[in-house]
């Protein structure tokens, strides 16, 4: 299968001829959708570049990593993740986009790195409204900026939270601090530079303030900025019309079957599982006075009237974002003071 | 089988789920987690080393050794049974996950970094299991096969151990000054000796060296070993050999497995890895192998494992029947096996003088000896061991039931000769060491609940009442205690034979009357 490679790939490939091959042989027995052409083509077109990119930064490394590497893809093929016939594309991408381009940091920690960059893009990829396309650029922006692996996916982290993954803002916010500005700059998705100090203070404390010039608007009027939930049936969380309630200071939704915590911020809105199903004290009476059975929203100095919340079944808010539910829908609505344009 | 499935695939997690599982809090490692495997898992978003463990057991079990055997059987509830021919062979479907003796106990060895010989026929894979846990180290293949000790009449000490420099030997003004060529496999962290039988016994006394003390030694000049996990491998369990097998190096094999047949069902698996060149040794997924620190890790956690005092005072009753042998000694402290033994003496003639007892229902009839110190150790380390395996804190009443036969298989000496083996269907036991002995736990169990020792143990009332300490304590109540020590005793005199679980009991109320009668003097002297 190495007849149409070149370059250092091709000799760890020849010196381990057989084993190479049986580690094949053995994984195809499992899985006979392991195709020998694909591996192949896999082989050529995505691990090479890979491969050339750790000989260049560190030859001694070549052989291990093409070892390590080679395993990855064998497991990862095999289940569907990697190559032409991949159910992730997303992970397919990070190898031929991402992984040829972070040689240096790859060939210190080869299948642990190149491991954990795949299962992050994979996970990216499966919340909604996230950007994992721009993750990978973000990624491969960062490498010659972050010192070690340990920085690289602390820059990650942040670089995810900006790319929707909106359960993240804590760890991201509490990691910005011990950031280099320009890497910091390239997480937050700005061109050059870093976050204003003062945007970065406001941003921990609002979450609807992006840490980011681009996105710096004048607050305006509330508004619902974005609807989560389903019914479990078509791909939701929820068996019945959820109720919001706010649980350890946090919002919440249940169906009385189970309980998630939603995660809203100016970058995305999410749920994820929660084992909290008990309301804080006096949580309902506030969410309740938020929202008015008319559809009148108050938050904070700021009201304003949606006609989609009338008749509201529950609310709860944590003083910067209301989350309401509305009889017969497996949605809840996440409503918040959206920045307008410059006035 | 393995035909079923890659031979690189590690089995998901949870390996053992239980209904304790609860849903696991937000992590932000999750975002670096999923599908992809990162291979080196002992960091700290690492799956739990006992996870890590089972793991490795699966993989070994489903790929790499042909072990189609589930002898240590757990239950959660009553299993199928089917009955078999004439001899009423009986076999059970275990209810709840069960495990090959074969591949369990050899990891169990590597977590506890104990020594486990495996025994059996040549060609059984004893070597291959050996290797494996090799790599499963850390080791390359290429270092680990390097690394056997292959035993052979001519082995020297030298062989074993290393050779000093010629140039230093002649230049040395002192024995100092010799420089040594240690063997590399001495500072390893796993140790094979392939065929230790076949060692002559002068090397084998400095093998037991390394093996008892941990350090070698040539020319004055010393060696200190790092812990290890030890491997050996023999084809007669019995010691034998070209060389006889010394007692103190048979006494420090800490746990021994037994080498099973191949299941030629499973033929097709051999003939697919000669068509496609497949040496699972060469191929174990990085997922599954231990750093030295997540073994040193993975020890500490083994121990930290609670052995509930109810079973804890199982065990006690069950090891105290063995070392007591009535017609050895006049004085009862010496009542012992190892009195007869020490004094040279023939076991049968003078087990032939016990009378008055039920020969078949006195556990101690079947052994010639007790169980020493260094087996009562080694038996709570692998009970431990086996429930940590099992992804427990606490080890419950079948890990001690599984774990013993392998443990005590060469520690108990079967007296062949007994009663008990002449009966009905018991003749096999004579061979069958890990049912003799797996039985012999289930009837002192029996007896232990037939006694009701739970709810009524007066010596552990006395342990109760001792460990409250002294300070304090009147003579009056001091007085109240010893009679009571003396009234246990006085009813026991009546209508009881003496057997093995009650001569540990009254050399214990002995002691604690002494002590008793030591304070009371004292304070009797401190009164005036």
């Amino acid at each position: 299968m190495e007849g149409r490679l070149t370059g250092p790939l091709a000799g760890v490939l020849e010196r381990g001829r057989e084993r190479y091959n049986a580690l094949f042989a053995a994984a195809r027995r499992g899985k006979r959708s392991l195709d020998p052409e694909a591996f192949s083509e896999h082989l050529a077109a995505c691990l090479d570049p890979i491969v050339r990119a750790i000989h260049e930064a560190d030859a001694a490394r070549t052989d291990p990593a093409a070892d390590d590497l080679y395993l990855l893809s064998l497991e990862l093929m095999g289940s569907g993740l990697l190559g032409p016939a991949s159910r992730s594309p997303w992970i397919s991408a990070c190898w031929e986009e991402l992984l040829p381009r972070i040689g240096n940091l790859l060939s210190k920690n080869p299948r642990g790195l190149a491991a954990a960059l795949s299962n992050a893009v994979h996970n990216i990829a499966g919340e909604a409204g996230t950007k994992p396309g721009e993750w990978l650029d973000a990624m491969a922006a960062l490498a010659p900026r972050c010192t070690g692996e340990a920085a690289f996916l602390q820059a990650g982290t942040v670089a995810a939270w900006r790319c929707g993954m909106a359960h993240f803002r804590e760890a991201a916010l509490s990691a910005i601090p011990a950031m280099h500005p320009s890497a910091l700059g390239i997480a937050l998705g700005m061109e050059e530079g870093a976050p204003d100090p003062a945007l970065l203070a406001e941003a921990l404390r609002d979450p609807w303030c992006p840490p980011r010039p681009a996105g710096r608007k004048t607050p305006a009027s509330l508004a619902i900025v974005a609807r989560v939930g389903g019914f479990r049936g078509f791909g939701g969380p929820f068996l019945k019309p959820p109720r919001a309630f706010l649980g350890g200071g946090r919002l919440h939704l249940t169906d009385g079957e189970g309980s998630w915590k939603v995660h809203a911020d100016c970058f995305n809105a999410l749920l994820t599982r929660s084992s909290i199903l008990k309301a804080d004290s006096g949580g309902a009476r506030a969410g309740n006075e938020a929202v008015s059975p008319a559809g009148r929203v108050t938050l904070g100095a700021r009201s304003a009237t949606l006609p989609h919340l009338a008749g509201r079944e529950s609310a709860a808010t944590d003083g910067h974002t209301l989350l309401v539910t509305v009889p017969r829908s497996h949605y809840a609505y996440i409503v918040a003071a959206v920045p307008g344009e410059p006035s | 089988m393995a035909s079923r499935k890659p031979f690189q695939k590690v089995s998901e997690s949870p390996t053992r789920p239980t209904n304790r599982e609860e849903a696991r809090p937000f992590d932000v490692a999750d975002l670096y987690t999923g599908p992809a495997a990162a291979g080196e898992t002992e960091g700290a978003a690492a799956v739990r080393l006992d996870e890590k463990l089972r793991q490795a057991y699966f993989w070994v079990v489903n790929h790499a050794i042909i072990s189609p055997y589930y002898d240590i059987e757990y239950n959660e509830a009553p299993p199928q049974h089917y009955v078999f021919g004439d001899r009423k062979v009986g076999v059970n479907l275990p209810s709840e996950q069960s495990y090959s003796s074969y591949v369990l106990f050899p990891l169990l060895n590597l977590s506890v970094r104990r020594r486990c010989l495996l025994v059996g026929g040549p060609g059984r894979g004893k070597t291959v299991i050996a290797i494996l846990m090799g790599v499963l180290s850390g080791y390359s293949l290429r270092d680990i096969k390097r690394a056997i000790q292959h035993g052979q009449p001519q082995m020297t000490i030298a062989d074993l151990l290393g050779n000093p420099l010629p140039s230093t030997l002649v230049s040395a003004g002192s024995m100092d000054d010799v420089t040594i060529a240690w063997r590399k496999w001495l500072g390893m962290r796993v140790k094979i000796i392939d065929e230790y039988n076949r060692i002559p016994t002068r090397t084998q006394s400095a093998l037991l060296t390394v093996m008892a003390d941990n350090y070698a030694e040539l020319y004055d000049q010393i060696f200190e070993c790092p812990d290890a996990a030890w491997y050996l491998t023999a084809n007669d369990e019995a010691g034998g050999g070209t060389y006889q097998v010394i007692e103190a190096l048979r006494d420090r094999i800490d746990v021994v497995v037994k080498a099973l047949h191949f299941n030629t069902r499973f033929l097709g698996d051999l003939l697919l890895r000669i068509e496609e060149g497949v040496r699972p040794e060469e191929i174990v997924p990085p997922q599954i192998v231990f750093t030295a620190e997540g073994l040193r890790r993975m020890e500490a956690e083994v121990r930290r494992v609670r052995l509930p005092a109810t079973l804890r005072r199982r065990f006690e009753f069950f090891a105290a029947h063995f070392e007591f042998f009535e017609p050895a000694a006049r004085q009862v402290e010496y009542m012992t096996k190892d009195t007869v033994k020490l004094a040279g003496m023939d076991f049968h003639q003078l087990a032939s003088q016990e009378t008055g007892k039920d020969a078949s229902a006195d556990l101690g009839f079947q052994t010639k000896n007790g169980l020493s110190v260094r087996a009562l150790m080694t038996s709570l380390v692998f009970m431990k061991a086996l429930a940590y395996f099992r992804g427990q804190d606490e080890v419950t009443f079948e890990d001690v039931r599984q774990s013993l036969p392998f443990v005590l298989h060469d520690k108990l000496v079967q007296n062949a000769d007994a009663p008990f083996f002449e009966e009905e269907g018991n003749a096999p036991l004579r061979a069958d060491h890990v049912s003799w002995i797996r039985r012999l736990f289930d009837a002192s169990c029996a007896e232990y609940d037939r006694l009701d020792l739970d709810r009524g143990d007066p010596v552990a009332e006395c342990d109760r009442i001792f460990e409250q300490g002294l300070d304090g304590v009147e003579a009056k109540e001091v007085r109240r205690r010893l009679t009571d020590i003396e009234r246990t005793l006085e009813g026991w005199t009546k209508g009881r034979k003496f057997y093995g679980h009650m001569f540990d009991d009254i050399l214990k109320l002995k002691y604690y009357h002494q002590r008793y009668t030591n304070f009371l003097r004292w304070l009797e002297w401190k009164g005036g």
